[in-house]
C-alpha cells in the first residue's frame, strides 16, 4: 500500500528536515510506527492521508506511493475516501452534535448517494456494536466512547485502510485496554497505528517499524514489548506533616473528606481510573492548604507573564537565579513562557511552585501524552526534589511510572483509601477493583 | 404549523426586510402594532419559554426605557403647549411622541429579533442558508464547529483562572477577574488555534474538502413558509396604515 524511497520531508519556515532518507514498505496487515517524541512518526502518518505536505507547503523529496499511484496524482479528497484516519485528541475530531449527524458528515463528503445514507449509517454501527450509540450527544460520550465513535466514522466510508494516531493518549489502561480488544475484531481493513507506548497493544500487529530523528532504525516483525521500567524514590525522612483535604460535593459527586499524612521527601502516587475523582482531590488539597504547589497537566494554564523571568519573578522579591539555574533554564530568561518545549513548561512550573516556598509538589496527570525520555526525565525531577526535602505527590493512572513512588493510595467514587506500599501489586484483586488492571496488561516491573 | 418549522432562510429574510422598513416610519404605532402582532403571533403559534423570553428582553427593556428617557430630557426644545410635567420637565405632546416612537422601535427590534432567535435551530439554520442561501459548505461547517468550541473555550478559561487564583493572582471579585481577562486571552487564543487546526485536519480526512458534496437533510420550502411571510407583511402593512 504504502512504497517510499529515500523519502525527505522538511517544512517550509525551518531547515531541519523531519524525515531522512526514508525507504519502506508498508504491506497489507496490521503495522505500528512508533519512535520518541519529534521522530517525525506523525509526520510520516500524515504523508499517508495527504494531509501534508499541501496543507503545511511542506518540501517533499524522493519517492511517496499511496495504494498503487504516486502522491502526487491524487485530488484533493480523493485519497480519504481508500484511507480513514483517527486522531488522538477525542475532543477535536467532531463536527456535528450527533453521532448520526456526524456520520452522516462523513457520508456526504464522500458523495455517497442521499438514498443508501440511512442504510450506511445502520450497517456501520450494526458492526462495530455501536448501534446504541446513535441518537447520543457526542459531548456526553466518555474518552474511549468518542474514540470508537471516530473510529465508525473513519470506517463509514469503507476504506482499504484505517490510520491511528496514538490512539490511547487520553484513554485510562483499562479503557485503552478494551478499545484495543474492540479494535481487535476490526475485519476486512489494514491498520497502521503511530504509537510511543507499544505494550499497550499486545500481539495486536503483525509490522513494526521505528522512527529516530527521522530516519527508520528498526523494520522487523512486530513481537509484544513490555512497558518501560522505573524504579523507586530512597526512603523519606522521617518527619511527618499533616494535610487536610476537605469534603466537596459537586454536581452529585461527593469527594470524602481526609487527612494526608506525608513524610518529607516522600513520594506518593495516588491511582485510580478516569472519573473516580483525583483531579477533585488535587484540587481540594490545593485550596485547602498552602504549602501545597500545583503542576497542571498542562503546565502553561499556570503562565500569564511575558517571559520566564518575570513569570518566576511574579509576586516575590526573592533572587529567582539559584533556581533557574538547578531547573537549567538560565539561557531562556527572556523566551515567552508558552514558547517552551513540554519540558521546560514543567520545570518552569516546578520552578514557580519553589518560588513560593511550596512544601508539597502536586502534579496532576504528569505521564498523559508523554514519551519514554520525556516520562525519564519527570522521574529525575520528582527524585530530585523529594531528596532535596520537598514532598511529591502525583496523580496517575499510568501504572508503571507510579512505581517511582513508596507510598500508594487508591482513589475510587470520591473517596480515598490508603496508605499501601509495595504490597499493593501482588493484590491484583484489589487492583481490579479500582479498574488498574485489565485483560492485556502485561507484567510489570515488581521491586 | 408551528413557527419552529418555518424554513430559517425565509423567516430570516422576511424579519430582516420588516426591520429594515421600520427604520422608515417615525411615528409611534407602526412598532406598537408590529410588537402586538409579533406577541400575538408568539403566544399562538409556538411554545417558546416566556420565562427565557422575559430574561432576554430584560437587557433591551433597559435599553428602551433609557431611549425614552434621555429623548425627552436631552431631545431637542420642540416648544409648543406644555402637555404634561414629569420631574420637572416641561413636555409638549410633540416630545412625548419622538420619545415613544424611538423607544417602541427599540422595542419592536428586540421583539422580533427574539421571536427568530428562540424558534430557529442553530443548526438548521446553518443547513438552510446553505441550501437556500448558497452559502459556502467551508463557512457553514466552520460555524457550527464553533458553536461546538464555546463550552470548551469556557471549560479552559475556568482551569486558567483557577491555576492563576492558586499563584496568588487575587481574582474573588467580578473586578478582579475582568481586570484579568487581557493575561488570559493569549492562552486561550493559542488554546483555539490549536484546537481548530487539529478539527481541520479530521475534517480534511474525512474526505471534506470545498468540493461536491450530497446532501442527506434537505431542508425545503414548504406553502406554508409563504403563508407565514405573508402573515408577518400583512402585519407590517396593517402597522404602516395604522401609522398614517
Amino acid at each position: 500500500m504504502v512504497e517510499t524511497e529515500s523519502l525527505s520531508f522538511r517544512f517550509p519556515e525551518s531547515l531541519d528536515t523531519i524525515l531522512k532518507d526514508v525507504s519502506l514498505s508498508i504491506k497489507p496487515g496490521r503495522t505500528i510506527l512508533t519512535g520518541a517524541s519529534g521522530s517525525g512518526k506523525s509526520t510520516l502518518l500524515a504523508l499517508l492521508n495527504r494531509l501534508y505536505p499541501e496543507n503545511c507547503d511542506g518540501i517533499l523529496e524522493g519517492r511517496l506511493e499511496l495504494l498503487g499511484r504516486s502522491h502526487d496524482d491524487y485530488a484533493p479528497g480523493e485519497i480519504n475516501q481508500r484511507v480513514g484516519t483517527v486522531f488522538q485528541d477525542p475532543d477535536t475530531q467532531f463536527v456535528m452534535e450527533r453521532v448520526e449527524e456526524e456520520l452522516v458528515f462523513t457520508l456526504e463528503n464522500l458523495q455517497t448517494p442521499v438514498e443508501v445514507i440511512d442504510q450506511r449509517v445502520t450497517e456501520i454501527l450494526e458492526s462495530l456494536q455501536l448501534t446504541d450509540y446513535r441518537n447520543r450527544h457526542i459531548d456526553s460520550l466518555s474518552g474511549g466512547e468518542k474514540q470508537r465513535i471516530a473510529v465508525a466514522c473513519a470506517m463509514v466510508g469503507q476504506p482499504e485502510w484505517l490510520l491511528l494516531d496514538e490512539p490511547l493518549t487520553h484513554l485510562d489502561p483499562v479503557t485503552a485496554n478494551r478499545f484495543v480488544d474492540w479494535l481487535d475484531h476490526l475485519d476486512n481493513v489494514n491498520v497502521i497505528v503511530v504509537e510511543h507506548r507499544a505494550h499497550l497493544w499486545g500481539d495486536f500487529f503483525v509490522f513494526f517499524f521505528e522512527l529516530d530523528q527521522g530516519r527508520i532504525v528498526r523494520n522487523e516483525p512486530f513481537q509484544a514489548v513490555d512497558d518501560f521500567t522505573f524504579n523507586p524514590s530512597p526512603a523519606p525522612r522521617q518527619a511527618v506533616e499533616h494535610y487536610v483535604v476537605d469534603e466537596v460535593e459537586r454536581d452529585s459527586f461527593r469527594l470524602k473528606g481526609v487527612t494526608l499524612k506525608a513524610r518529607i521527601g516522600e513520594v506518593i502516587a495516588i491511582l485510580g481510573p478516569n472519573g473516580s475523582g483525583k483531579s477533585m482531590f488535587l484540587r481540594s488539597l490545593t485550596e485547602s492548604d498552602r504549602r501545597v504547589g500545583l503542576v497542571p497537566q498542562s503546565p502553561e494554564h499556570l503562565f500569564f507573564m511575558n517571559s520566564v523571568e518575570q513569570e518566576l519573578q511574579f509576586g516575590h522579591e526573592e533572587s529567582i537565579d539559584v533556581v533557574l539555574y538547578e531547573l537549567t533554564l538560565e539561557d531562556k530568561r527572556v523566551l515567552h513562557p508558552l514558547s517552551l518545549s513540554h519540558g521546560q513548561k514543567r520545570r518552569l512550573a516546578v520552578g514557580i511552585q519553589l518560588l513560593s516556598n511550596k512544601q508539597l509538589l502536586a502534579f496532576d496527570e504528569p505521564t498523559a501524552g508523554q514519551d519514554e525520555p520525556s516520562l525519564h526525565a519527570l522521574e529525575i525531577l520528582m527524585k530530585r526534589h523529594a531528596a532535596k526535602g520537598q514532598t511529591i505527590l502525583f496523580v496517575t493512572h499510568d501504572l508503571s511510572f507510579a512505581n517511582i513512588a513508596h507510598t500508594f493510595y487508591l482513589m475510587k467514587d470520591g473517596e480515598l483509601s490508603g496508605p499501601f506500599g509495595d504490597e499493593l501489586w501482588g493484590d491484583t484483586e484489589r487492583l481490579r477493583h479500582y479498574r488498574l488492571a485489565g485483560g492485556r496488561q502485561r507484567c510489570h516491573s515488581m521491586i | 404549523m408551528s413557527l419552529h418549522d418555518m424554513n430559517p432562510t425565509i423567516k430570516f429574510g422576511t424579519m430582516t426586510i420588516i426591520m429594515f422598513g421600520l427604520a422608515l416610519f417615525y411615528n409611534p404605532w407602526t412598532p406598537l402594532v408590529i410588537i402586538v402582532g409579533t406577541l400575538t403571533i408568539q403566544l399562538l403559534a409556538t411554545d417558546v419559554s416566556w420565562k427565557k423570553w422575559s430574561l432576554f428582553l430584560i437587557p433591551f427593556l433597559v435599553t428602551a426605557l433609557g431611549t425614552f428617557w434621555t429623548t425627552l430630557v436631552f431631545g431637542k426644545e420642540l416648544g409648543g403647549e406644555t402637555w404634561v410635567t414629569l420631574l420637572g420637565q416641561d413636555i409638549s405632546k410633540e416630545e412625548a411622541r419622538i420619545a415613544m416612537s424611538l423607544s417602541l422601535r427599540v422595542l419592536a427590534f428586540t421583539v422580533l429579533s427574539l421571536l427568530f432567535m428562540l424558534t430557529t435551530d442553530s443548526k438548521r439554520f446553518v443547513m438552510s442558508l446553505m441550501q437556500q442561501a448558497r452559502l459556502s459548505p467551508t463557512i457553514a461547517y466552520s460555524a457550527l464547529v464553533g458553536f461546538r468550541f464555546l463550552p470548551l473555550m469556557q471549560r479552559e478559561m475556568y482551569q486558567l483562572q483557577y491555576a492563576h487564583r492558586l499563584r496568588g493572582v487575587p481574582l474573588d471579585t467580578k473586578w478582579e477577574r475582568i481586570r484579568h481577562v487581557p493575561k488570559l486571552l493569549l492562552p486561550l487564543l493559542a488554546g483555539s488555534i490549536r484546537r481548530a487546526e487539529r478539527v481541520a485536519f479530521s475534517m480534511e480526512a474525512r474526505g471534506f474538502t470545498s468540493g461536491k458534496r450530497t446532501v442527506y437533510e434537505r431542508i425545503d420550502i414548504k406553502p406554508s413558509d409563504y403563508m407565514w411571510s405573508g402573515i408577518f407583511f400583512i402585519l407590517f402593512g396593517l402597522s404602516i396604515w395604522i401609522g398614517i
